[in-house]
């Protein structure tokens, strides 16, 4: 068994091997990547973001996740988040689960979230409710079945109030959870 | 209704008929022509009506997703890379972004949509993926890759 897998391995190895692969030659026409780093082009990007945070030149928004749903979202928008949801009117939340924030001249990505106190973003809840209401109805012709049921979902109503990017890029992450 | 005769009391189908028929034709009031004042006629189409838009529920939902899809599949053409290989991209760089924010971004902030094709392009020549899905090469403006530097981390293949 273990003779079988060293094989396959081995295969593995020459169809995706240190570079790139021999498949890589048929991915593309463009040259192989250069893969040596270039630390101080890095550090430039990054001390001109943290220098662009600190100047607030333009306003940000950032795509949350939040009940299943993914918001793109800036400051003073109104979400309706649909469905059971504890929160009341007038709590004050942080939105924590950011996929990516951004400004006009940079985004920050996360893999999957953005590294957690990097980007703030925090809402209200404004009002709670039911939306209107849906009427459900089946009908089937000449057999006599008809049914009809009207059903209403919770609504909240969030307002964001702000979302801040912190000027520290490239610091380490805070384990806060 | 007050009935003196009891023979117009068994013609009467209840006491609710107009009732019955008033919550039809409220429903009907916005029709045209005798779909609005024939009650017979007015029922029928106020059901069809109701079971359109039961099932509209769901369809919404589908056709949503395909236009979203659409308008990736666009603003993906623009950066000479497919669908398929900006999903399979983003998914190998554990980027978890949905076609809803995805089509956003291709639509209201072009330059970060650029950056994810960007960073998806560069993780699949990393990882020596060929996309033998889509044979048809876009015709759009390749990317800018020498510019992309991706993190150590990212570089580990993802098994």
């Amino acid at each position: 068994m273990a003779m079988i897998r060293a094989g396959l391995q081995r295969i593995a190895n020459i169809f995706s091997g240190p570079q790139g692969g021999i498949l890589s030659r048929f991915a593309t026409n463009l040259v192989p990547v250069e893969s040596k780093p270039v630390p101080e082009t890095t550090k430039d990007v990054i001390a001109a973001c943290n220098k662009l945070i600190e100047q607030n030149a333009s306003r940000n928004f950032a795509i949350v996740h939040l009940l299943g749903k993914q918001w793109r979202i800036t400051d003073g928008d109104l979400l309706v988040v649909e469905g059971y949801w504890p929160p009341n009117i007038g709590d004050k939340l942080t939105l924590d689960k950011v996929l990516l924030a951004a400004t006009k001249d940079f985004s920050l990505i996360g893999r999957p979230l953005v590294q957690p106190g990097l980007v703030t973003v925090t809402a209200t809840v404004i009002s709670k409710g039911l939306s209107h209401t849906r009427t459900h109805f089946k009908k089937k012709r000449r057999k006599q079945f008809m049914r009809i049921n009207f059903q209403r979902a919770q609504q909240t109503i969030l307002r964001i109030n702000s979302i801040e990017i912190a000027n520290k890029v490239n610091e380490a992450p805070k384990n806060v959870f | 209704m007050v009935f003196l005769s009891i023979v117009n009391y068994v013609r009467a189908r209840g006491p609710d008929e107009i009732w019955r028929k008033r919550r039809i034709f409220k429903l009907a009031a916005h029709y045209i022509g005798r779909r609005r004042n024939c009650y017979s006629v007015a029922v029928r189409n106020v059901h069809r009506a109701l079971v359109y838009a039961t099932k509209a529920r769901k369809l919404k939902k589908e056709d949503m997703k395909e236009l979203w899809d659409t308008r990736i599949t666009s603003a993906c053409e623009q950066h000479n890379i497919t669908r398929f290989s900006l999903k399979e991209g983003l998914e190998r760089a554990n980027i978890a972004l949905d076609r809803k924010s995805l089509s956003d971004l291709a639509c209201w902030e072009p330059r970060t949509f650029e950056c994810l094709a960007a960073v998806a392009k560069q993780k699949l020549e990393l990882d020596g993926f060929v996309d033998g899905v889509d044979k048809k090469h876009p015709t759009g403006v390749n990317l800018n890759l020498k510019d992309v530097m991706l993190d150590a981390w990212l570089k580990e293949r993802k098994n």
